[in-house]
């Protein structure tokens, strides 16, 4: 398949390489061959993406497909519309699915399910834990050999510091990427919110936001002494960050990604229904600029979703027995650009940059980088397009979005990924 | 005034006009509810259910009492559905009690009027209009500048929440004081309450006691000491109640005698407790009332 492509008229805008300028992108076999002023099309297939901006390709590094076990939630068929429509080229699984995925042969089985679908490209992520029992190790050299990237029990943490030494231990020596749920199960308790004055008004059980740093604290140093590579799951406080910074100042391999609810929304939104119920749980003002602050600098690398769907009568059902969790694919780009870049809060280049190519090098994957010889996996987006986040238009069967009625602006027009361009 | 699900949901007239009519049935003034009262209580009372039942009796309704014990909630029904199903009967307000903060006002939009009657730690407005209306039964219809110490549990205390929050509208200064697990200072702030070190300091310049009844299972978990520390440092005694001998006592009941107040001050000619429970089914005949009338708007 010698397929020619030739993306005509975009601003490409590529924050790695300083580049910013309206310019056409061929694309052949996968593979960007060109990039410049006018391409002649020479009988490519013709994309015309004047007015739009053309990105590296947004990854999304922390998703929950519901697959295996969950339909009712989310298939792979919706899961997939959803990325597309988000811009994202490549998205992360987490394995705390119906059963657990914790075996080489379950996660090849999602990767090649989603090939079969859709070019976005699926990166099944194995248990940390043998069903997620957070006891006996699952078989990391076996994820190794069948190509998995990362280990998570995301939706719990590790809870146990030895089993997480072990982890780690074995993670190095596998080659694997550690992704950590921190969360000491005793602080945060039964707690269904962070502990604010809007939480406790309401006399919701409470969790104890430092519940996060602490287990934070402990993962740098064990990741620290072994050597693994740790990634910090949805980081959203203020003392996460000073832990974060302070592994990367000692040179501990750690890097953390942060959702686009927690880089928008506070404690007081929970005011406003389950929606706003997630875990880590919507913190305080001062924590959310902290993240912000801490995604403008660097110290947070990436944006990742936590895109975690369910059904409207799981939300319905009151806020102690509500599930934990909001969609997020389709929304990201959009709320955060209108939200943060428009207002000046956040840099284009940065924003672009956590949902692109920082998310692909914590992963190891494909580097995100429009320049020739590269994998051609590119987000083209109309910044200046206006839409309401309808949730009824939603590819996800997850209606459950706190950015329901929001008017955004930013619309995903296309990816461009495995060697074919897909319109949003 | 459709629904009563808590003190912040009310304006500052329609706080005088429940208090105004509970004062007039109190006097013998006729009230009548608009339809049949149902009362689903999740959670086992006694003051509080009888009190609204005698409140039904009170403005002529008729009760439909379902006991979710012995009804479908046993078989999974949610209490969505079953409020609906009240509603097909005839039931025009549902008086409900439940473990589960927030779902009165999730119940509020199927049809009829809601009375919260508890919902989890969140909010127990009769209870709380009932305490206001007592204090002014005893001391005048002006609450501004009294102070009311609270004493106890607060976290897990709808009580505490609703009526810190309806004494603080009115004027009176509100003081939270207990066990520092039990007294998160975040909450007294948005209570609009404040807190003091100890019950000791508090009650130098307090015009009012209301010990919250401890609940024992928190013992187990760690959060507070056990009853004897409890009863010498955030009990209302015997001795701190004779040190304050212009000191009023209030208890939302049912009361752990002995731990949070000693039995010798609770039938003192300076309780109130008596006199809280006797003001209750006047309050929930006036909100019965006054929901009823709401449902015409």
């Amino acid at each position: 398949m010698s397929e020619e492509i030739l993306l005509r008229g975009a601003r490409v805008f590529d924050p790695g390489q300083e580049l910013d300028e309206v310019a056409d992108v061929l694309v052949a076999d996968g593979i960007i061959r060109r990039v410049g002023g006018s391409i002649a099309a020479d009988g490519a297939i013709v994309i015309d993406l004047k007015g739009a901006h053309l990105f590296p390709g947004f990854v999304d590094m922390h998703v929950h497909l519901r697959q295996p076990g969950q339909d009712a939630k989310e298939t792979l068929a919706t899961a997939l519309g959803a990325a597309r429509g988000g811009g994202f080229t490549a998205i992360g699984a987490m394995a705390n699915t119906k059963p657990p995925i914790d075996s080489a042969a379950a996660a090849r089985a999602i990767e090649e399910a989603a090939a079969g679908l859709s070019p976005i490209r699926v990166h099944q992520f194995g248990s940390v834990t043998l069903g997620l029992q957070g006891e006996a190790l699952a078989p990391f050299e076996a994820y190794a050999g069948a190509g998995i990237l990362a280990v998570s029990d995301d939706g719990a943490p590790v809870a146990h510091a030895g089993v997480m030494a072990r982890a780690l231990a074995h993670a190095r020596a596998a080659g694997l990427l550690v992704i950590e749920h921190a969360e000491d199960p005793e602080l945060a308790g039964d707690g269904v919110a962070s502990l604010s004055e809007s939480a406790l008004r309401l006399g919701l059980p409470t969790q104890d936001p430092l519940s996060e740093a602490v287990m934070v604290a402990r993962d740098v140093l064990l990741a620290g002494r072994s050597g693994a590579r740790i990634h910090i799951a949805h980081a959203s406080t203020a003392d996460t960050c000073d832990v974060v910074a302070f592994g990367k100042a000692r040179g501990v391999a750690v890097s953390a990604e942060v959702t686009p609810h927690h880089l928008l929304l506070t404690d007081a939104a929970i005011d406003r229904g389950t929606n706003a119920k997630m875990n880590p749980p919507l913190r305080s003002e001062a924590d959310r600029r902290a993240m912000v602050a801490a995604l403008e600098a660097g110290l947070v690398d990436a944006v990742a979703t936590d895109h975690a769907p369910h059904t409207a009568d799981e939300k319905d059902s009151g806020w102690l027995a509500a599930p934990f969790g909001v969609s997020g694919l389709e929304t990201a780009f959009s709320v955060l650009y209108t939200d943060l870049v428009r207002p000046g809060d956040l840099s284009l280049g940065r924003l672009v940059t956590a949902l692109s190519s920082a998310p692909a090098a914590i992963l190891g994957i494909e580097r995100r980088s429009v320049a020739p010889g590269m994998a051609a996996n590119l987000t083209a987006v109309d910044l200046a397009a206006a839409w309401t986040v309808d949730v009824r238009a939603l590819a996800t069967k997850g209606r459950n979005t706190p950015f329901a009625g929001r008017q955004v602006a930013g619309r995903v027009v296309g990816i461009m990924a495995g060697g074919k361009w897909v319109a949003a | 005034m459709k629904h009563l699900v808590d003190i912040e949901s009310l304006s500052d007239a329609e706080i005088q006009e429940i208090l105004e009519l509970a004062g007039t049935v109190r006097r013998g003034g006729a009230a009548r509810a608009r339809g049949p009262v149902a009362t689903l209580f999740y959670e086992p009372s006694t003051r509080t259910e009888m009190s609204f039942l005698r409140a039904c009796q009170i403005v002529g309704a008729e009760v439909l009492r379902l006991a979710p014990e012995t009804s479908s909630a046993t078989k999974g029904e949610g209490p969505v559905e079953t409020v609906k199903t009240l509603f097909s009967i005839g039931a025009r307000t549902v008086v409900i009690r439940t473990s589960e903060p927030l779902l009165p006002r999730r119940l509020t939009t199927i049809g009829p009027s809601i009375v919260n009657a508890g919902d989890g730690a969140h909010a127990h407005p009769t209870q709380a209009l009932a305490d206001a209306a007592t204090l002014m039964d005893a001391i005048g219809a002006d609450l501004s500048g009294l102070t009311v110490v609270m004493a106890g549990d607060h976290l897990h205390s709808r009580v505490s929440r609703s009526s810190a929050t309806l004494l603080a509208r009115l004027g009176c200064r509100v003081v939270l004081v207990g066990p520092p697990s039990l007294n998160p200072p975040e909450l007294a702030r948005a209570l609009g309450a404040q807190t003091a070190a100890s019950l000791d300091e508090a009650l130098d310049a307090a015009d009012v006691v209301m010990a919250l009844r401890i609940q024992r299972e928190r013992q187990g978990a760690g959060l507070v000491p056990d009853a004897a520390e409890y009863r010498r440092v955030w009990g209302v005694t015997e001795e701190r109640f004779r040190a304050h001998p212009h000191l009023l006592l209030m208890h939302p009941g049912p009361a752990n005698l002995g731990v949070e107040v000693d039995s010798t001050v609770v039938d003192d000619e300076r309780s109130l407790i008596r006199r809280q429970v006797a003001m209750g089914p006047y309050i929930r005949a006036s909100v019965l009332t006054i929901v009823g009338r709401g449902q015409d708007a």
